[in-house]
């Protein structure tokens, strides 16, 4: 039996690495008596996997993961004796029990990230300024930022030897949309929905950032506060609807 | 009570998950005026102090005394000093990210003398003066244990006080006796001395023979007995263990469940330390174990089971153990590891059990190279066995094997270190000739030679060091040896550091001057060969009029009055002495269950029952 789960991800927690938060699941499961599934073969291990891992430092109210169990078990009682172990800062929102295996695995059922983007100003807002500086920002013929590539040397290299290459991205067809939520007089929250391709996709992080350099909104640097909002995938109709649907 | 606020800085670092604290099983508590506040310092980054048994049992069992409340603190990476100087932010600990300055008691475990300088550095980043002579009742007591502990001269001029032996019944006596006289700090360093088990620095002088030696170390206070006794549990089976011990968010070192088989070693190697101060043997039931490992999954999760000690194999239980910790453990793949074996038949059965589906690599210990040598050490182990268990191993499907070596052993020649390139030789063509036959798979084997370091309380306290260039000749022959085998992985301890370890295990008092010195000219994180930086430790014992030689590579008499001579481990100095002759004369002492070797444990009066 498959589940899906949405989970928060928040406070001092938004600190750990994807592989912490991996560790922290699996001890929680085992904790919690949910009767995990494994996999056959020398070095067995829970069948759990991750939709788009989140930046370190990022906080979340929709991160999701799937997991096979052994035996059935109720989604309500699945939910609230993982509750009952988990950090405060993690707790499973909502659970669906799968009828089959996701012909894709979750990762690349992810199609859209919405984030939310809340930070305060150095000195209060010029009347319709905000609006405009986004809308500039996207009109843009292109918007390149330096990014991380994957493996710069290629497969193979391991440890100390793997440096990450820096390559060029345009990030502007990336981005869905990029709107105002929320505005106050020295204060606002915006909404940055951004595409995934292929399991691929920029961090809000580098795309709020260059928005700052080339706009000349005066945010204040250290007010900024990322949170994930949702992950969405792809409907039938071409629709993004969240991926717990 | 402050709590500083880290967040900026957790956004300015590489691995914040160090510092935020709140891990599953960590305790916070609320406090009262009459709550003891206990900062547990390990001084190394938190990967490593997580993974250390005896800070988890201190800190769960502190934490179980309703009128304290112990807190965890370990020392920031670079990157992480660097934001707190910036952000003018004193070391703090991770649970209520309080300045260390406010506490009561600053403990700092001794694991390793690599990591005395990391001591003061957490000191001075925490607004505390680093000598005992310049702290008031304003300052928190500074107090230390550990097994580095039983030499506690080199860092008598910092400590308050040193815990000697384990520490789980005498810190509560500590304890009890500060709450009675905390208003006065040299009443209760007074008190607190005549506990066994407590050594108070300030309460002896020493005196030094004109060479240098140690003439006499004399207690100045009544209240501080001639010889300082070490304490020990002597019911290990109903001592406290916590079974609901801390999950570390981060990937530690040793990140696994851990139950303590037993304590003391039955072996009597000649070289190690730690099969002498924790004599006697003393093992824990197979149900009480049981219980407490099936307590400790159920309450974190654990995919592993650690069983330790130092001598696993030697634990008399282990085939019940393993059977029912297997048996329970199954179904949720909880795996279990068996550190620190011996690999004779018995184990080599017990192993294979247990390591059904997963085979991590097996780990040997010859020590030595040649037969004459394993002898002089008292490793009672002959290259019969040692091609006998990595030919059982291969056998039963392992594939890599990692084998332990130390050059500079007493009486060790060239011909010696030339026998630890043969005999990975012969293993090597053991196995490749059975795999002619009927395995296929390759044998990965790695070799590690690490430099003997001389250690106080071992038969081998009075031995001269190899010297720097010793050690980097012998490096360089084996480096050379094995160069032309490409199929092993050679790989050895720097020299350096070894030496540095050797100063420091049978230093003396007058280097706490040469400490100071070190960390004022940047040494710090001396263990991590990124971070140590020789030339200016060099500069330090220059500059102090110190000869590192006169500690490593001086040879002892027979009754030279060591610096931990106050320090009573409860096994003689003759016996220690006695080994040291049989071990010249290549000569085996039998281990402690086929025959007893009057150590002196048993002739202390103290009514623990050896194995």
């Amino acid at each position: 039996m498959m589940i899906r789960a949405k989970y928060t991800k928040k406070g001092d927690l938004v600190y750990l690495s994807h592989l912490d938060l991996v560790r922290l699941f699996e001890r929680a499961f085992r904790r919690a008596g949910v009767p995990l599934a494994f996999t056959q073969g020398f070095n067995p291990h829970p069948m759990i996997s991750f939709a788009a891992p989140l930046s370190v430092g990022i906080s979340s109210e929709a991160e999701y993961f799937d997991v096979m169990l052994s035996e059935p078990l109720s989604t309500v009682e699945f939910i609230s004796s993982m509750n009952n172990t988990l950090p405060s800062d993690i707790q499973i929102l909502q659970a669906l029990q799968l009828d089959e295996k996701p012909v894709n695995a979750l990762m690349q059922e992810a199609a859209l990230m919405v984030y939310s983007v809340t930070f305060s100003l150095e000195q209060p807002f010029q009347n319709n300024k905000l609006a405009e500086s986004l809308d500039f920002f996207l009109n843009q013929s292109e918007m390149i930022v330096q990014k991380k590539g994957k493996d710069g040397s290629g497969k193979g290299k391991k440890g100390f030897g793997k440096r990450k290459k820096m390559k060029q991205v345009d990030i502007l067809p990336y981005i869905h949309s990029f709107v105002i939520k929320h505005q106050e007089d020295d204060a606002a929250e915006l909404l940055l929905h951004i595409k995934v391709f292929d399991q691929a996709t920029i961090k809000p992080l580098l795309i709020f950032n260059k928005w700052v350099e080339v706009s000349d909104v005066p945010v204040a640097l250290n007010t900024v506060f990322i949170e994930r909002k949702e992950i969405c995938k792809l409907d039938e109709d071409q629709q993004y609807i969240s991926i717990i649907q | 009570m402050t709590r500083l606020n880290i967040k900026p800085l957790l956004e300015k670092v590489e691995k914040p998950a160090r510092y935020v604290g709140n891990e599953v099983n960590s305790v916070n508590k609320p406090m009262t005026e009459n709550t003891i506040r206990f900062a547990w310092c390990f001084p190394d980054l938190y990967e490593i102090g997580m993974s250390h048994l005896g800070s988890l049992i201190m800190y769960h069992l502190l934490n179980e005394q309703e009128n304290v409340f112990c807190e965890r603190c370990y020392a920031p990476a670079a990157d992480m000093e660097e934001a707190m100087k910036h952000a003018g932010m004193p070391l703090f600990t991770i649970e209520t990210k309080s300045p260390v300055r406010e506490f009561d008691i600053v403990g700092f475990t001794l694991q390793y003398e690599l990591s005395y300088t990391n001591i003061l550095h957490m000191l001075t980043l925490a607004n505390i003066p680093l000598l005992n002579k310049d702290r008031t009742e304003n300052d928190p007591l500074v107090i230390f244990g550990g097994p580095c502990a039983y030499n506690p001269e080199p860092v008598a001029d910092i400590a308050d006080l040193i815990v000697i032996g384990e520490a789980e019944e005498v810190i509560l006596e500590v304890l009890n006796c500060y709450e009675e006289h905390k208003s006065d700090r040299s009443i209760f360093l007074q008190e607190a001395a005549a506990i066994q088990g407590v050594y108070v620095p300030s309460l002896y002088t020493v005196d030094y023979k004109e060479d240098g030696r140690v003439e006499s170390i004399r207690p100045i206070s009544e209240k501080a007995g001639l010889t300082i006794k070490k304490r020990i549990i002597k019911n290990l089976d109903e001592s406290y263990f916590p079974e609901k011990p801390v999950i570390p968010f981060l990937n530690v070192v040793h990140d696994r469940a851990t139950i303590e088989l037993f304590r003391g070693c039955i072996r009597g190697c000649r070289f190690c330390q730690a099969g002498i101060i924790y004599r006697p043997v003393r093992e824990k039931k197979p149900e009480t174990l049981a219980k407490t490992a099936k307590n400790i999954i159920a309450n974190t999760g654990y995919e592993e089971l650690s069983l330790t000690s130092l001598s696993t194999s030697d634990y008399s239980n282990l085939k019940v153990l393993t059977e029912d910790l297997t048996a329970s453990f199954e179904q949720n793949r909880v795996g279990l590891s068996l550190p620190s074996l011996r690999l004779d038949n018995t184990t080599m059965d017990i192993l294979k059990e247990v390591q059904k589906v997963r085979k991590s690599g097996l780990t040997f210990a010859p020590e030595a190279g040649t037969q004459r040598l394993r002898d002089v050490i008292n490793k009672g182990i002959t290259e019969k066995d040692l091609l006998e268990a990595v030919k059982n191993a291969y056998e039963a499907g392992w594939n890599q094997v990692k084998l332990y070596f130390m050059i500079g052993l007493p009486t060790e020649t060239m011909e010696d270190v030339e026998g630890i390139f043969d005999l990975v030789v012969r293993l090597e063509q053991e196995v490749y000739h059975k795999r002619d036959k009927q395995y296929t798979h390759p044998l990965k084997i790695s070799v590690s030679v690490s430099n003997f370091v001389p250690k106080p309380f071992t038969p081998f306290q009075w031995v001269p060091q190899n010297s720097l260039n010793e050690f980097r000749e012998k490096h360089r022959f084996l480096k050379e040896k094995f160069r032309t085998k490409k199929s092993i992985q050679f790989n050895y301890h720097d020299a350096d550091t070894s030496v540095l370890e050797g100063v420091f295990a049978r230093g003396d008092r007058r280097l706490s001057a040469v400490l100071l010195k070190a960390y004022e000219k940047g040494c710090k994180f001396d263990g991590w060969a990124e971070h140590f930086k020789m030339d200016k430790w060099v500069e330090a014992f220059h500059e102090c009029g110190v000869e590192m030689d006169f500690y490593t590579s001086r040879g002892r008499d027979k009754n030279e009055v060591f610096p931990w001579e106050h320090i009573d481990v409860q096994v003689t100095k003759d016996f220690l002495f006695k080994e040291y002759e049989r071990a010249l004369l290549e000569k085996i002492t039998p281990h402690c269950r086929a025959q007893c070797n009057a150590c002196g444990y048993q002739q202390t009066g103290t009514g623990g029952l050896c194995p």
